[in-house]
């Protein structure tokens, strides 16, 4: 006996794959601006008529009256059934989002149009679309948001006239995660003294490593195939290759959200974030623990961890920087597991907030390797007219470089970073170097 | 995307272009009646049909309105035949239809919304035919004609005015 094929069948409140939920949205209906023209200009004609004594003007007027008679009135409801949706919920900076809007009620005429949100550009489709003859309407976009962070993309206004009525409707699309494009870069910032622990950086100590790092003379248990002939045949005695020891490494991030400044998407603390996400990814990749720490706002910290995971953890985190606040963070809240002691702590900072500034005072007391990633790269506006706002920012650039100076000085190095380059260019200063400890 | 654009664009040109020669057509209908000043009226009424077109202006709906009101002006003052009336009363409502069109449609959406004005486009050509042939026929001035003119004008407005929905009554329940 066999069964005979079992196709399901879709419930009647299913969603189909591309079609938006809808929600009854209630409208108020207005008259159209069609009605109010073809009113005006009849009214006129009649004024006209009546005071030239001239009944022939009616002509004028006759066929816009036959018009607004003839517009259908309809029967317009109270409430539309709408929608607009934003899919992926999730998706990477650049990436594309697509926004369907969808009015399910019949109407004359609709007019969607797409107000992208800060930092977000519209990829495809017009930005304003039209739709008549009463069919269910549908627009559709793609978005692509240059901004990380948790947001609406656009808002979406539904312009509905049917006969001389007219309505709005105003959609917003549920808030969707926009996570940092991680810029490309490579886990070259190493402290001094690496952990205990299994890694993939080379350390200055002999191991198992596949670095070179010395010779010495063989010892019983020695392999062989690590002789150095070379030397053994020179010596006159068995000399071995030695191999560097491979280690782990602890890596902090912080980040400094009392700042931020310039264009949006482009600030120093979208720079920070990409930052910290790109250098996040490159030591989860080599095995290493990854923490963050955000200094601004709420004071929030985030205990080193390895794996991918760890990369939206931070992420996530992220997310919730975009706090003006006026307290001052105090470092000794964060427990020790967030800081350890032997980690590299990178700073992603404009160095403009006072407090930030404190909080490397307060690091350098505690004797941590720290490097500062200056995120900065917008100057402040020099008019080339007035030689005095030149001369302002010839002071502030002498500031800046001062600033630097000594903090270089007090054996903090600090490294800058513009969003055109990659990461790794910004490392390139402390290439084949260790960072160690200051106090 | 560049072959979306180039429809959209086609489309918007064409409909714009065609209420630009039914603007200018209002206009310059009368002209030929209007006394010795009616130059500035006709360059007036010009400048706002080409300002109700393109530009910043053209989102001021009231641009395309004055338009049409300085045409009527103009017929006010010259006076012109009956059928003359009755053309520019077409060309009026024509325009009117016209240059409320949105700016971004494609082709086959454009065609479908001019289809969706024909009905109104004929009514209109239909009375002011019936009013032509109503008023051709000589007969003795009276202010009665006046006043249905005036009071059709109110009734079609009264009419044409949206109105609530009346709530639908409830069946009744079979006992």
């Amino acid at each position: 006996m066999t069964q005979a094929p079992v196709t399901r069948q879709p419930a009647p409140d299913e969603v189909r794959p591309g079609v938006a939920p809808t929600a009854r949205q209630p409208v108020t209906w207005q008259a159209a601006p069609r009605l109010r023209r073809f009113a005006t200009i009849a009214v006129a004609v009649v004024i006209a008529a009546v005071l030239t004594r001239h009944a022939g003007l009616l002509l004028l007027g006759a066929p816009v009256l036959a018009a607004l008679a003839a517009a259908g009135r309809g029967t317009r409801p109270r409430a539309l059934d709408a929608a607009v949706t934003a899919a992926p919920s999730r998706c990477f900076e650049g990436e594309d989002v697509e926004v369907i809007a969808t009015l399910v009620t019949p109407l004359d005429e609709v007019t969607f149009q797409v107000e992208p949100g800060p930092a977000v550009e519209v990829a495809e489709g017009p930005v304003t679309q039209v739709v008549v003859a009463g069919q269910p309407a549908r627009a559709r976009w793609v978005l692509r948001p240059q901004a990380w962070g948790r947001h609406p993309v656009c808002t979406v206004t539904v312009r509905c006239t049917d006969g001389v009525g007219q309505a709005s409707l105003t959609l917003r699309p549920e808030p969707i995660e926009v996570f940092p494009h991680p810029p490309p870069t490579r886990a070259t910032l190493l402290p001094a003294d690496l952990l205990r622990r299994i890694g993939e950086h080379t350390a200055a100590a002999p191991g198992a490593g596949i670095e070179f790092f010395g010779i010495r003379g063989y010892r019983p248990g020695d392999r062989l195939r690590d002789l150095n002939w070379a030397v053994t045949s020179r010596l006159g005695q068995p000399h071995i290759n030695q191999r560097a020891a491979l280690r782990a490494a602890d890596l902090v991030i912080m980040i400094d959200a009392f700042s931020d400044i310039g264009p949006p998407g482009d600030t120093t603390l979208d720079l920070a974030v990409r930052g910290a996400a790109g250098l996040a990814t490159a030591y989860l990749r080599t095995g290493d623990r990854v923490g963050v720490v955000v200094l601004g706002g709420v004071l929030n910290w985030l205990a080193p961890s390895p794996g991918n995971r760890q990369f939206f953890r931070i992420v996530e985190m992220a997310f919730g920087v975009r706090f003006p606040s006026e307290a001052n963070p105090d470092l000794d809240r964060v427990p020790r597991t967030a800081l350890p002691p032997r980690a590299l702590v990178v700073l992603f900072s404009p160095l403009l907030d006072r407090r930030a500034l404190n909080a490397v005072t307060d690091l350098r007391q505690r004797g941590v390797s720290l490097v500062i990633v200056d995120v900065l790269t917008h100057e402040p506006p020099a008019e080339r007219r007035l030689a005095m706002t030149q001369l302002a920012v010839r002071l502030w650039r002498l500031d800046r470089s001062a600033l630097r100076a000594s903090l270089t000085g007090l054996g903090v190095p600090v490294l800058h970073w513009d969003s055109g380059t990659g990461l790794e260019g910004a490392q390139a200063p402390l290439r084949g170097r260790r960072v160690r400890a200051v106090r | 995307m560049l072959l979306r654009a180039d429809t959209l664009l086609r489309a918007g040109v064409l409909l714009r272009a065609a209420t630009g020669c039914l603007g200018a057509g209002m206009i310059i209908l009368p002209a030929p009646t209007l006394p010795n000043h009616g130059w500035v009226l006709i360059l007036a009424g010009l400048l706002l049909v080409a300002a109700s077109l393109a530009g910043p202006p053209a989102r001021w709906r009231a641009v395309g309105t004055l338009a049409a009101a300085v045409a009527v002006l103009e017929s006010a003052l010259g006076q012109p035949a009956l059928a003359v009336l009755a053309g520019e009363g077409v060309l009026i409502l024509g325009y009117l239809l016209l240059v409320d069109a949105p700016v971004a449609m494609r082709g086959a959406v454009a065609a479908r919304w001019l289809r969706l004005q024909l009905p109104i486009a004929f009514w209109g050509a239909l009375t002011s035919a019936i009013v032509l042939v109503v008023l051709a026929v000589p007969v003795p001035v009276s202010a009665w004609l006046l006043v249905a003119g005036a009071g059709a004008a109110v009734a079609a407005t009264a009419i044409a005015l949206p109105r609530r929905p009346r709530r639908p009554r409830q069946p009744r329940q079979p006992r």
